[in-house]
């Protein structure tokens, strides 16, 4: 049995050298961290999308501005969705007046500084909508209710159940005064814990605070700036033909037919789904790299390893060590090293892949594919960059290598 | 430290009896184990072209202790590498336990060099990150079997050595003498055709000398075969035969009838008491100086 005392050689030369293994290992420890981390919190995104799809009503249209791009996909990732827009209050108007319309959410995105007393949040997403937004979306109320048709001039907010807890007490949520960007509000409605980040409001509404479109207008000197409506049918079979109607009256409002792009609810998911992993191979090419330039301080160690160990080598195959077995041992050390750091890598990425999805309201997906990647890509990496040094290390003329003093 | 180890390896029945039980008895049978026919070993090319061994021929039988003499350079440490097939000759044929290896393979020679070969050499070469007991296996780890049956076999030997509570340390626990002898254990493990050992005691000195030319003038009584290369005209009383090395050439071979090597068993005895003695006077003048 060689590869046992191959294995036991290996871990005790790594173990003689603690401190430079460890600092070798730390290369290879980061590189399959941050890879780890982004197939985790991917895999995580993905499970979250589909879930969302999975529970997704299919009688939902979105119209969005399509800015410059003329393909119109481009207009549903979600990075685009508070980008200038060219959709106005008359087309949310127009839209529903189409036959088999159930309800138009038109959503004006806001962003902004939330105060409640000392406490105060930048970034807060405000989205400024009308009185069928939770209709439309499918939305609960854990207290308080939405702001009926009427009441859209009233300085009236509703909350997301996470904003409020963070904002205020949650028990006591009801009927405080809030800041938003220096006007005050009234709380009068907090919404249900959804867990979705990624829903088709195009924002986490566990996270956002919900004002009146009228109250929106304040904020933009009376400019309309929809980023984008949520149209509910009355039945998924009419979707198709309501789709038409929409393209058609927006037609109708805008000259070119360029400025916006109209998509079933279940397209979006998927485009979505495509951008994440654009995304995710975008992070893995550069996480690559990391551990590529960690691969390459194995080598360096290994090669010193070897330069420092030529007369141990030389004894070796005085008593016979073959070939075979010295570059065994050499490729073994390398492979143990880089194999440790995956290990410790994959660890760690699910630590803090854990607080991420915590914090994110994500599920943690424990996929076989992730634990492969994350061992077998450091694995590869030992095999790769250990061959050169223990194949200079296996070719040592024994002579040679006894003749050298330490 | 050094004491207690010294004292324990004065047991000679106890240790004969070990090493009996280990090895073979001495052949009787003068079937060759090294033969060298026309050997030749050039170094470099053209102007830089160095002869370092001349048409060499040599027969070794089992059972020899062979010194070769020589001035640095003659090519005699060149002649025990190719022995010990670590080098190749240029030209000629090498015959060990009647096989032509100059056919081998690298790995086949590694693996005669493995079972056959044992190697003893002037500056130790024990792996320091090993303890004794895993550098006397070494060899063995290179072979099938389970690890803890390789050191049960090296804690053995190294009984017989005298060395058996030294398993543990690590080689640079030990003095010189002790460093030899466990790297002699070492090149024994495999019960090896031949011992080459290439000047064993250069770097002892006298009294660490004897002991290991004692312990080689046992391991050879015990039927080992030893091709030792050394240019200490005072050690080749424990050979049974001096060949003397100039220029690549072997210029004497003489076998010795009257020597150390064939001396009695108590006559060996005696020698280790004297040394003993004579250590002992100088441990007690070195404690009066303190």
């Amino acid at each position: 049995m060689i590869l046992p005392v191959s294995f036991n050689l290996a871990l005790g030369s790594l173990h003689a050298h603690r401190t430079r293994t460890l600092l070798t290992t730390l290369g290879v420890v980061i590189g399959v961290f941050i890879i780890a981390l982004i197939l985790v919190l991917s895999g995580g995104l993905h499970a979250s999308i589909a879930q969302q799809t999975a529970n997704l009503d299919d009688d939902i249209l979105l119209i969005r501005s399509a800015g410059d791009s003329t393909t119109g996909m481009e207009a549903f990732s979600p990075l685009r969705v508070a980008n200038a827009t060219v959709l106005t209050e008359r087309d949310a108007t127009a839209v529903s007046e189409i036959t088999d319309v159930k309800d138009v959410a038109p959503m004006m995105f806001l962003g902004g500084t939330i105060k409640n007393g000392e406490r105060a949040y930048d970034n807060i997403t405000t989205v400024a909508t009308n009185y069928s937004f939770p209709s439309v979306l499918g939305l609960e109320m854990a207290s308080g209710s939405w702001f009926a048709e009427n009441e859209a001039n009233r300085q009236y907010a509703i909350l997301g159940e996470k904003l409020a807890s963070a904002l205020i007490e949650t028990n006591r949520a009801m009927g405080q005064t809030i800041n938003i960007k220096g006007q005050d509000f009234t709380v009068v409605g907090i919404i249900k814990t959804t867990n979705q980040p990624i829903s088709l409001a195009g924002v986490d509404v566990d996270k956002t605070a919900f004002i009146s479109l009228a109250n929106g207008l304040k904020f933009t000197s009376g400019t309309i700036a929809i980023g984008q409506i949520v149209v509910r049918t009355t039945d998924r079979d009419v979707l198709s033909d309501v789709k038409k109607d929409v393209v058609a009256v927006l037609q109708h409002n805008h000259l070119d037919d360029s400025e916006f792009a109209v998509r079933a609810a279940g397209e979006v998911a998927s485009a979505t789904a495509g951008w994440l992993a654009t995304i995710t191979l975008a992070a893995l090419i550069f996480a690559s790299i990391s551990l590529l330039v960690g691969g390459i301080g194995i080598m360096n160690i290994m090669l010193v390893s070897v330069a420092e160990r030529v007369r141990e080598i030389g004894i070796r195959k005085a008593v016979g060590a073959t070939k075979r077995q010295i570059l065994e041992q050499f490729l073994l050390e390398a492979v143990l090293m880089t194999l440790g750091g995956g290990v410790i890598g994959l660890g760690l990425a699910y630590a803090a892949g854990y607080l991420i999805a915590l914090q994110f309201s994500l599920p943690l997906v424990f996929d076989w594919w992730i634990f492969a990647i994350a061992l077998g890509v450091p694995l590869s990496v030992g095999l790769i960059f250990g061959l050169w040094p223990a194949a200079r290390a296996a070719n040592q003329d024994p002579i040679v290598a006894l003749k050298q003093y330490h | 430290m050094a004491t207690t180890s010294e004292n324990t390896s004065f047991s000679l029945p106890v240790r004969s009896d070990v090493g009996r039980a280990f090895f073979a008895a001495p052949s009787t049978s003068s079937a060759p184990v090294i033969e060298l026919r026309g050997i030749q070993k050039i170094f470099g090319y053209d102007d830089t072209e160095t002869i370092a061994l001349d048409k060499i021929d040599l027969v070794i039988g089992h059972g020899e202790f062979v010194a070769i003499m020589g001035q640095s350079g003659c090519g005699k440490t060149t002649l025990l590498n190719l022995v010990g097939l670590l080098d190749r000759p240029t030209a000629g044929s090498y015959l060990l336990n009647g096989r032509d290896v100059a056919k081998f393979r690298a790995s086949r020679k590694a693996r005669v060099r493995n079972r056959e070969i044992g190697f003893v050499f002037q500056n130790f070469n024990l792996i320091h990150k090993l303890n004794v007991l895993e550098n006397v296996a070494l060899p063995l780890t290179y072979r099938r079997g389970l690890n803890f049956r390789h050191q049960q076999r090296a804690s053995l030997l190294l009984k017989t050595f005298g060395l058996q509570n030294r398993e543990y340390y690590m080689p640079y626990q030990l003095s010189g003498g002790q460093t030899q002898r466990v790297a002699i254990a070492r090149a024994l493990i495999n019960k090896p055709s031949i011992i080459l050992a290439d000047e064993p005691t250069g770097n002892l000195d006298s009294q660490n000398a004897e002991i290991i030319m004692d312990e080689l003038t046992r391991i050879h009584h015990e039927g080992n075969t030893i091709l030792m290369v050394t240019h200490n005209p005072d050690l080749l009383s424990y050979a049974s035969r001096v060949i003397h090395m100039k220029d690549g050439r072997i210029i004497s071979d003489v076998e010795l009838t009257e020597n150390k090597a064939y001396s009695t068993a108590t006559k060996f005895v005696s020698r280790r008491k004297n040394l003993r003695r004579r250590r002992g006077i100088r441990r007690t003048t070195k404690r009066s100086k303190r």
